[in-house]
């Protein structure tokens, strides 16, 4: 096991800059995800690791090697692809133990390292077929073995739930948790889907427009977004923004007025569907607004509400039914108890706590903070 | 309409193939009459017996076995370094990316515009320079390699996943390796299709080997074959023999070569 490490690595396709200025360090065993939209360079990133993309500027490291100029099988890493990229014309066996031939290692040796690892994924029964006879789920598993198999230094995984349906992707999720549990080698994961980044990762690494917006912990990063960008993409249903300004210790946002200790301007308000909850009679220290019900989603263990409310809409980052909202409407979410008893076309009066509202700079972008 | 074994279709397709298998069947058909009913106007298309003293006449009455020797090892050669150097030259025209590859690429299909009776004379030069004119070399040399299977190969090794090649490369794989492990064995319909064109190519080829070789003990199957052909008098009967004997071969190819035209197991590891 090693550690992974960006310095200053710059990737440019002709005059796109894919990666701008990548630094990041993957300690010994960590589970680094790597979580932005399409087109953020996340893959591009993995793949200079890999070696099959070469960095502009900058340099990787495994361990206290620079690997910049190492051919791809010399750099002792494995990937875990999309598509799985199982080799069709071998069997399950031949595929987990293909790196292993590769390396010259004896016969028996091999079967044992195929055996434990088939063991360990359940691959015990599949071992002769072809990845043609397998199903979606066990062609990752075997895709998980041959990486596994070759015991390497730091895995790389683009992706590799993302062809799975719902529920195979749930499962194998917990599974590949467990996987880095039992043989905890440092990974880089990449993914779009913010809940394998929030589930999976040690640390996780947002990325937008080839830049991190925010490493750290999972949970500091949902609770604490550093910027727009980062509030708007983790979370789901995603954080609620509207437009506001703060003057003289106040913060007025549409229907929203509610002290605020943060400087004064343009500000752009956060607030996550799950910290809105239908206002009570007496409704003491908390802020309220009138929210005009467009869709009811009910879930069983929750119920979904989208409508917007009147104040300046935010545009940008965000996705599904903000659209709904438009000028002077801002599109907001709010997830409510089952109990809740509401339809299309009525206004539902909502309470949350001032304390747990975000405030970013409407300039910037920049998360603020009271002083 | 509906409880025709046939569709509408056939009734299109039905004479057309009888009329591409005319020449076949008339050529069987001569290849065992007599030399009588052969010449006879209108022709005899069932004919009193089966006269097998055509093949046997035709086998020995020149050297028939040589040409047919002279013939396969000229094939055998042919479609072995064509498969080895196409592919090798078609992977590097698919995947690596170095100055000028795609200049060179059109270059080399620009070739292929040229027709043999242009460079037949320069060709002749070259192989005479080389002192290989009159032998089997001379048939083999300037066909080692072909513009037309590097196309077809390049063509079919951009269609492979990208992603498998990747993977055997981080497994450990040279540029070599993943070429001989992993694309050549997902290639089989493509090698076999070339290999097949090749040999119909080379079997069937008439003008370079009677250019290019003089002793009738080094000529090919189809060279010889023409030798039956004489200025005043042609053996019809011989010469249809020797023809069917050598049009066997090449059936016989094409029917085993057939079914993995139409099989493809290369998108099978992937999702789908």
């Amino acid at each position: 096991m090693a550690t992974v490490e960006f310095r200053s690595v710059t990737k440019r396709f002709d005059e796109v800059v894919a990666v701008d200025d990548l630094s990041l360090l993957l300690k010994d065993g960590e589970f680094m995800v790597l979580v932005g939209p399409s087109g953020c360079g996340k893959t591009t990133a993995l793949r200079m690791v890999a070696g099959l993309e070469q960095p502009t500027s900058g340099e990787i490291a495994i361990g206290d090697r620079v690997v910049n100029h190492d051919s791809p099988g010399r750099r002792d890493i494995a990937m875990v692809f999309q598509n799985y990229a199982l080799y069709p014309h071998m069997s399950v066996e031949r595929n987990i133990g293909f790196g292993l031939r590769q390396r010259k290692m004896s016969g028996s040796e091999i079967s044992a390292r195929v055996r434990e690892v088939s063991t360990l994924l359940g691959l015990d029964e599949l071992l002769k077929r072809k990845p043609a006879q397998l199903s979606g789920g066990q062609r990752q598993r075997v895709a998980m073995g041959r990486a596994l198999a070759r015991r390497p230094q730091a895995f790389l995984l683009d992706e590799p739930l993302s062809n799975l349906d719902a529920k195979l992707r749930t499962q194998l999720r917990a599974e590949l948790k467990k996987i880095h549990q039992l043989v905890p080698t440092t990974s880089l994961y990449v993914t779009h889907d913010q809940v394998e980044a929030m589930t999976l990762g040690h640390r996780i690494a947002v990325m937008a427009e080839g830049r991190i917006q925010q490493l750290g912990v999972p949970q500091d990063v949902y609770d604490e977004p550093a910027n727009l960008f980062v509030a708007g993409f983790i979370g789901s249903p995603a954080m609620n923004l509207m437009r506001g300004t703060v003057s003289r210790g106040e913060l007025d946002a549409g229907p929203v007025r509610i002290p605020s200790r943060v400087r004064e301007g343009a500000i752009v308000l956060g607030v996550r569907p799950e910290h809105l909850t239908v206002a009570g009679a007496d409704g003491n220290g908390t802020a309220t607004l009138e929210l005009s019900v467009d869709v009811v989603e009910p879930l069983g263990n929750e119920v979904m509400v989208h409508g917007w409310v009147a104040a300046e809409p935010y545009v940008g980052g965000q996705t599904g039914l903000r659209d709904l909202g438009g000028e002077g409407r801002s599109a907001v979410t709010a997830r409510l108890d089952p109990g809740v008893r509401t339809a299309a076309g009525e206004t539902l009066r909502l309470a949350f706590d001032p304390a747990a509202v975000h405030v970013f700079d409407a300039e910037t972008g920049m998360r603020l903070i009271p002083d | 309409m509906r409880y025709l074994p046939f569709s509408a279709r056939h009734l299109f397709l039905a004479p057309l193939a009888l009329l591409m298998a005319t020449p076949l069947i008339w050529m069987l058909i001569t290849s065992i009459e007599k030399p009588d009913e052969a010449r006879h106007f209108p022709p005899v298309l069932i004919p009193s017996g089966i006269d097998w003293h055509n093949y046997t006449a035709a086998v020995d009455s020149v050297p028939f076995g040589a040409w047919y020797l002279n013939s396969v090892i000229v094939c055998a050669v042919v479609v072995l370094s064509n498969l080895v150097f196409c592919s090798l030259a078609a992977y590097a025209f698919a995947r690596i990316h170095f100055f000028g590859s795609n200049l060179l690429f059109i270059v080399l299909l620009a070739t292929l515009m040229v027709p043999f009776q242009v460079i037949l004379i320069p060709t002749f030069l070259i192989v005479r320079h080389l002192g290989l004119i009159d032998s089997l070399g001379a048939l083999i040399a300037p066909n080692l390699v072909n513009a037309f299977g590097i196309f077809m190969l390049r063509q079919f090794f951009r269609t492979l996943p990208v992603e498998l090649e990747e993977a055997a490369r981080i497994d450990g794989c040279s540029r070599l390796g993943v070429l001989v492990k992993i694309v050549l064995p997902l290639s089989a319909p493509a090698l076999s299709t070339l290999a097949l064109i090749m040999l119909l190519w080379t079997w069937n080829d008439f003008l370079w080997p009677l250019v290019a070789i003089n002793t009738q003990s080094h000529m090919t199957l189809q060279v010889g074959l023409s030798t039956f052909q004489g200025m005043h008098q042609t053996q019809w009967t011989i010469l249809m023999a020797g023809n069917v004997l050598g049009l066997a071969p090449m059936v016989i190819a094409f029917i085993l070569a057939q079914r993995s035209f139409v099989r493809s197991i290369a998108a099978s590891g992937l999702k789908g």
